[in-house]
């Protein structure tokens, strides 16, 4: 099997067959092992050996963590590269940036309106968690399209709180 | 226990030293702390928000007198310095383990306790000793003091409800702001404003009092590195100081103690710059890094807390102080550093606490503990003791190094860099040094062979995966007895 | 001629038969987002497994100038590969070869690969992208499609059988489709009716587009013609490789067991909060279902239609379940045509797979209303009921919350031999809500008190003091037992190992006749 896997922007080809597993061409003697709690394994890569944590989110996308880091891993077989190339076909067309809560908590303050021209870094939403207030800021600029939340608002991590369209793009 | 996590674990330990019953409460998603399973007895008192659990006085005492409980231990944070609980306790013949509710209200208004210093003598920070009301009077004063300012709640503490105020510009908003945290953490959203100091330690002290007037300090803390005013190391004793600042300090504090009647153990909080020392406030209570002071001094705080309380008297004298080697704790938090110290959710899927010589670790939480939004994001206290603060650093370090904890973000990384870092490790430290150190929130270029590793191991689990819906060729039949049963002919023979 | 020169002869047609109607119509299909057929078989089937039968079939027409147009393969490509390394027959139209027009011999090619699939045991995949009938042969193209659907009617509940719609597919070809037993169809570029735009313009002089005739959204959420619509044609496949690591190979085998870390008695506490105190409150049924499957991991079929039930596979401690539950969240979890339509095929797929059914169940009973009425609900929701009683199966159903009147007898209740059925604390089973039973019993009552609605409001606090709890059922062996939420997991799991060996008979007969 051979695996195109992107981690932290790098690409690697990873080859797996029965008896051995190639980096980019390179031969590597590594062995993971499963742990007896769920999620947990041992991986030990040319006899360097670390813990890790490692879960599933979807079709060839990992969550792992060792070392106290974690790692957003895409593993892309055959049928994965194809599925990302018809992926990429699709975001040619340009789609609104959307501005997620980071983490559950409670809406204290919707600080733009829905028209609202903003900047790279401008404060968007205040999101109260674990007693302290967090001001959600835009990446880029654009305009504001939609608000989804208001004031008093229950949200969780990746709720959609505002979407921002490209200036000049925006459509009521 | 008034409280929850690693002080009502620590709280129970005491108590158990003392031959006392422990009895712990807990909100819904405590049902399995670590706190309600080291308890003798745990009782319900409310669903996860704070509001509707710990900080309900009613349900609190109606769990203690239910239990025909002695005492309340309020630990820290929650209704530890809200006068009103400790009078409800006392009204009802519980004993409040702490000072009594009218040195609480002294200490508890930031506004008042200024005053009360002032009065005193006892150099306090420039700024107003009356409440702001509006943005407005707050502007107005801003000017007068001299930007920057601190805009600060009064019923606060723990870094809640302040915000720094840099420019004039940004006071309305940081007001704003603050106010709701404040009236959010502490269910009261007074502020007032003192001057922003330009360099200052943040150096507190210990002090111990018992109800015979006898009142000693056991040393000062240092506990400048914070980030939004919320400590993340601190150590004792202050190396800045010389000895005659630090027995200058130290009977300042004593001296503060006295003037209100202080009882049990408290802290004197100070920010000193160039020599000076200014007030800050006094926590009339148990403080997270309390355990950088036991350890230094080998008095056990919250034992005394409970003696005190009940009665006895401080059987040392301030000559038998002795302060001995160094400590230093890092609070390990659930957020994240890469997003600016973020608070993050999850649940702790591994936890391994490093132990060895010199090595504590005061926790509140075990593998499967969920860290929801509802309350403070501590994990748990790291704390190291070794004869000199480079032996301590080195020890920190390590036991850093071995602390492993998956499944949710946590700072000890950060942390672990400050460890190394030549400002912190020659000790020129000021309230100011993550914000003069900002490279130490990012994470340290990641080492490409670590990344390797990590898309190796992807590679693997996915293979893994895919060979798991694979199966053995043979794949399950149909027993004779079912398929014979489901014909209508009758079984073969 | 020597061995070489035959040989070379040989790799040289086999090269031809590859390149199906030639490189300008490939770039044709490419521009339009579309895979060739070889293409999407590659993505299909395990790398390097695919193995290719009648390549050099060609047409036998002479009219219409058709004996220039022989194209080898003519517009399918037939074999068999593994698709996680179990045996699948596969058929993949290919468009550029006279538009994938389904001729004699073109019909005979997937015919034969069908024979093969039932003689062997393993399922069958069609790639469907044809214009249809091959005009130019005339009944004999009619022919061979029914010769197609005389296989996928035999082969029905035999060998598993799926249609992925990859281009159009009109006309009489939909039977084909419309009997196996899932249909995957891609935004955008798939399209499926019987009657065309162009005559649907003409006859009923209503104006609509192939997209909104007949296009993938259309039949996942209103029609329910198609489970699933995929973003693209290699999302649909991938899609379908998962699908297959749910299902036995034929009738008389079980379908992979799989191994799972996930521990059988994991309790999940958040199964106490889910759903709410307040009965009237709404909350989604997935989340019950994920904290309860391995891995949290369900694969929902028809997805878009039917909100109101939910159909999934999935998976306990290993072993594929095919999941039936009602949806809160949607018309209140009620029962309407729709969802008894898309529960019934799904509970008969099951049952015919020796898939076990676990149901999840919180119904307030039929939808009411005069669309449902003259709809015909009695009929339709007669499907479910009859679905369930026949289903012989494996049959496990968690009552979460509400079981009311006929719904609840419909939901694999255990007088239609439901194995284990269990429920929660705060179930209620009953023949309707308080609220309307108090209304119709103490009518008179209410009339005539003072305080009507104080009057009622006691009345409905006793009711559900008495009969809305689960309690009475259970009292009765209704429900095997009431259980802690938290617990629901490994209940499940051991009443499956318990059920492992079950057998089961329905009278012989030569098939019911359920109402449709």
């Amino acid at each position: 099997m051979i695996y195109q896997v992107i981690v932290e922007d790098l690409t690697f080809e990873i080859e797996i067959s029965d008896d051995q597993v190639r980096i980019d061409g390179e031969v590597v003697f590594v062995d993971l092992a499963a742990l007896d709690k769920a999620n947990e394994y041992s991986l030990i890569l040319e006899g360097s050996s670390q813990p890790i944590h490692a879960t599933k989110q979807g079709r060839g996308t990992w969550d792992i963590l060792s070392n106290k880091r974690s790692f957003h891993v895409n593993v892309l077989d055959r049928l994965g590269r194809a599925i990302r190339g018809a992926e990429e076909q699709e975001s040619q067309v340009e789609h609104p940036e959307v501005v997620i809560a980071p983490m559950p908590g409670t809406i204290v303050d919707v600080k733009v309106e829905e028209g609202d021209s903003v900047e790279a870094g401008q404060g968007l939403v205040i999101v109260e968690a674990m007693k302290m207030e967090n001001e959600v800021k835009a990446d880029a600029g654009g305009c504001v399209q939609i608000i989804h939340v208001a004031s008093g608002d229950a949200v969780e991590k990746g709720t959609v709180l505002v979407e921002l369209v490209p200036p000049g793009e925006r459509t009521s | 226990m008034a409280n929850r996590g690693e002080i009502a674990v620590r709280i129970i330990r005491s108590a158990r030293e003392r031959g006392i019953r422990a009895i712990a409460v807990y909100s819904e998603p405590d049902r399995l702390a670590p706190h309600v399973l080291a308890a003798d007895e745990a009782y319900h008192i409310g669903p996860a928000p704070s509001s509707e659990s710990y900080l309900r006085t009613e349900g609190l005492i109606e769990v203690a007198k239910a239990t025909g409980a002695d005492a309340i231990h309020p630990g820290y944070g929650f209704l530890s310095e809200r006068s009103s609980f400790a009078k409800a306790v006392e009204d009802e013949g519980i004993i409040f383990i702490g000072p009594s509710s009218e040195v609480i209200e002294v200490m508890g208004d930031k506004i008042q306790a200024r005053r009360y210093m002032q009065d005193a003598g006892i150099p306090v920070i420039p700024g107003i000793t009356e409440p702001v009301s509006t943005p407005e009077a707050a502007l107005e004063i801003a000017h007068e003091i001299g930007f920057p300012v601190l805009v600060k709640a009064a019923a606060g503490g723990g870094g809640k409800g302040m915000r720094v105020v840099e420019e004039p510009g940004e006071l309305t908003a940081a007001f704003e702001t603050a106010q709701r945290e404040a009236l959010s953490a502490f269910g009261d959203g007074t502020l007032y404003l003192e001057q922003a100091l330009k360099q200052p330690r943040h150096i507190e002290v210990q002090i111990l009092a018992d109800t015979q007037g006898s009142v000693l300090h056991l040393g000062e803390r240092e506990c400048s590195i914070q980030r939004r005013h919320q400590k993340l190391v601190e150590e004792a004793p202050a190396t800045a100081l010389s000895t005659a600042e630090r027995e200058s300090i130290g009977s300042t504090a004593v001296q503060a103690a006295t003037a209100i009647g202080y009882t049990g153990a408290g802290t004197v909080e100070f920010l000193y710059e160039d020599g000076n020392y200014y007030f800050l406030e006094m926590n009339t209570r148990i403080q997270v890094e309390h355990p950088v002071t036991e350890l230094v001094t080998g008095v056990d705080l919250v034992d005394w807390q409970i003696r005190i309380a009940s009665g006895e008297a401080l059987d040392f004298t301030q000559e038998d102080v002795r302060i001995s080697g160094h400590a230093i704790e890092c609070r390990i938090t659930a957020e994240n550093p890469r997003m600016g110290l973020l608070p993050s959710t999850g649940t702790v899927t591994h936890l391994e606490v490093p132990t060895g010589p010199g090595v504590r670790w005061d926790g509140g939480i075990r593998e499967g503990s969920h860290i929801s939004q509802h309350y403070d994001p501590l994990i748990g206290k790291l704390i190291v003791h070794a004869n000199t603060r480079e032996a301590a650093i080195q020890r920190m370090a390590r036991a850093l190094d071995e602390l492993v904890i998956l499944g949710v973000e946590n700072c000890a990384s950060l942390q672990r860099r400050i460890m190394d870092e030549p400002d912190f490790k020659r000790g020129h430290l000021s309230i100011r040094y993550l914000q003069e150190h900002p490279e130490l929130l990012n994470e340290s270029p990641i080492d490409p062979e670590a990344i390797r590793s990590i898309a190796i191991a992807g590679a693997l689990l996915e293979a893994k995966d895919e060979q798991r819906t694979r199966l053995a060729r043979t794949t399950p039949r149909l027993s004779r007895w079912q398929s014979d049963g489901m014909s209508s002919e009758p079984p073969r023979r | 001629m020597s061995i070489h020169e035959k040989l070379a002869r040989l790799e040289e047609l086999r090269r031809k038969s590859k390149k199906g109607g030639g490189e300008e119509r490939l770039s044709a299909q490419h521009s339009k987002g579309k895979l060739s057929a070889r293409e999407r078989l590659k993505l299909l089937v395990d790398e390097g497994s695919f193995t290719e039968l009648d390549r050099f079939v060609t047409h036998r027409s002479v009219d219409f100038g058709l004996d220039e147009k022989k194209i080898l393969g003519d517009g399918v490509v037939t074999g068999y590969g593994t698709i996680h390394g179990r045996l699948v027959y596969v058929f993949s139209q290919d468009f550029t070869v006279l538009g994938g027009s389904l001729s004699e011999t073109h019909a005979e090619k997937i015919v034969k690969i069908q024979d093969l699939a039932l003689k062997n045991g393993a399922p069958v995949i069609g790639l469907n992208d044809s214009g249809g009938a091959r005009i130019q042969e005339g009944v004999v193209s009619l022919g061979g499609y029914a010769d197609i659907f005389l296989r996928n009617t035999l082969a029905s509940g035999v060998i598993p059988q799926i249609s992925v719609i990859l281009g159009p597919c009109a006309w009489g070809a939909v039977y084909s489709p419309a009997i196996t037993d899932f249909v995957y169809m891609v935004k955008g570029t798939s399209y499926m009716f019987v009657t065309g735009p162009n005559v649907v313009k003409t006859v009923m002089h209503e104006d609509v587009d192939m997209e909104g005739l007949g296009g993938a959204e259309v039949h996942a959420s209103v029609s329910g013609v198609a489970h699933f619509a995929c973003n693209s044609e290699p999302e649909c496949l991938a899609s379908v490789r998962d699908l297959m690591g749910y299902l036995p190979q034929n009738n008389t085998e079980l379908a992979p067991i799989v191994e799972v870390s996930d521990p059988f008695n994991r309790r999940e506490d958040q199964l106490l909060a889910i759903v709410p105190d307040n009965p009237n409150q709404p909350y989604d049924m997935r989340e019950v279902i994920k904290c309860v499957v391995d891995e949290s991991e369900l694969y929902e079929i028809h997805a878009q239609f039917a909100q109101n039930i939910i159909v999934s596979f999935a998976r306990l401690g290993g072993r594929t379940i095919g999941v039936v539950a009602n949806q809160p969240e949607s018309l209140a979890g009620a029962l309407d045509i729709d969802a008894s339509d898309k529960g019934a095929r799904f509970v008969r797929f099951c049952d015919a797979f020796n898939i076990p059914l676990v149901v999840f169940e919180d119904v307030p009973g039929f939808l009411p209303g005069i669309a449902q009425e003259h709809g015909g609900i009695i009929r339709h929701g007669a499907k479910l009921l009859y679905a369930f009683a026949e289903a012989t199966v494996p049959k496990l159903t968690v009552i979460t919350r509400k079981a009311y009147g006929g719904a609840y007898d419909v939901m694999n209740s255990k007088h239609i031999r439901g194995d284990i059925n269990l429920a929660w604390p705060q179930a209620e089973i009953a023949v309707m809500g308080p609220k309307g039973a108090v209304e119709i019993l103490f009518r008179r009552e209410l009339d005539e008190a003072e305080d009507a609605e104080a009057a009622e409001a006691e009345q409905i606090e006793e009711y559900r003091e008495k009969f809305a709890n689960p309690y009475i059922a259970a009292a009765r062996g209704y429900v095997d037992d009431v259980i802690d939420p938290r617990e629901t997991r490994e209940r499940l799991i051991s009443a499956l190992d318990m059920l492992q060996n079950k057998r089961d008979k329905n009278p012989p007969k030569k098939h019911g006749n359920i109402p449709l």
